[in-house]
């Protein structure tokens, strides 16, 4: 039984090309780090104030996590699939707040969505074994 | 999907479903009074589109995370 156990464990942990999407990413003390700051940043959005410049902390904070995701491995499909939707989000916000005047109404909404995203993605990279 | 099942949504017992309707709710309403351009709340729809997709990653994430758990678990015991 012992041997079947540690054969399980072995292919879960393991390269084998097969069994690599049933394998999560493991815990990472940056990675939690930065999916944090990244829920807070978005906590953090004031909508009465310029906006470019705070969707561009959220943009910075989210590179760094999904450069250093990428750098890390293989194994961080997880987390680049979890944070993608983010980045779309914060992509659009930047590209509206260079085209247009802010709309604090736009704001707020983008704000709620924002902070709902990044709690979610938080909640998942802090939860891995 | 109607505006009334939209309220009927955001007043249901399903935490996440009611949020996700609110915000509908409150994008089309922001739009029908002139506060959003027509781009805007397309923008937003989507966005709202997109966490869905999140939190579907977000649960694959956490059954496969059970799963290691559980097999490194019962591995201590035997």
């Amino acid at each position: 039984m012992k041997t079947l156990v540690a054969a399980i464990l072995a292919v879960l942990v393991s390269g084998c090309a097969q069994v690599t999407g049933l394998v999560p990413s493991f815990w990472d003390d940056n990675q939690s780090a930065k999916i944090v700051d990244l829920a807070v940043a978005a906590q953090r959005i004031n909508c009465d104030q310029p906006q470019a410049a705070q969707a561009q902390i959220l943009a910075d904070q989210l590179q760094w996590f999904r450069v250093y995701s990428e750098l890390k491995g293989s194994r961080q499909r997880d987390v680049l699939t979890l944070t993608l939707p983010i980045e779309q989000t914060v992509q659009d916000w930047q590209r509206r707040t260079h085209q247009q005047p802010d709309n604090k109404t736009y704001c707020v909404l983008k704000r709620e969505i924002l902070v709902a995203q990044t709690k979610r993605a938080a909640q998942a990279v802090l939860g891995r074994f | 999907m109607s505006m009334q099942a939209l309220y009927e949504l955001a007043g249901c017992d399903r935490a996440w479903a009611a949020q996700r309707a609110a915000m509908t709710i409150a994008i089309v309403e922001q739009h029908q009074q002139g506060r959003l351009s027509t781009e805007e709340a397309r923008e937003l729809m989507q966005d709202l589109v997109r966490m869905d997709q999140l939190d579907q990653e977000a649960d694959d994430m956490a059954v496969k995370t059970a799963l290691v758990t559980a097999v490194w678990a019962v591995a201590q015991v035997i």
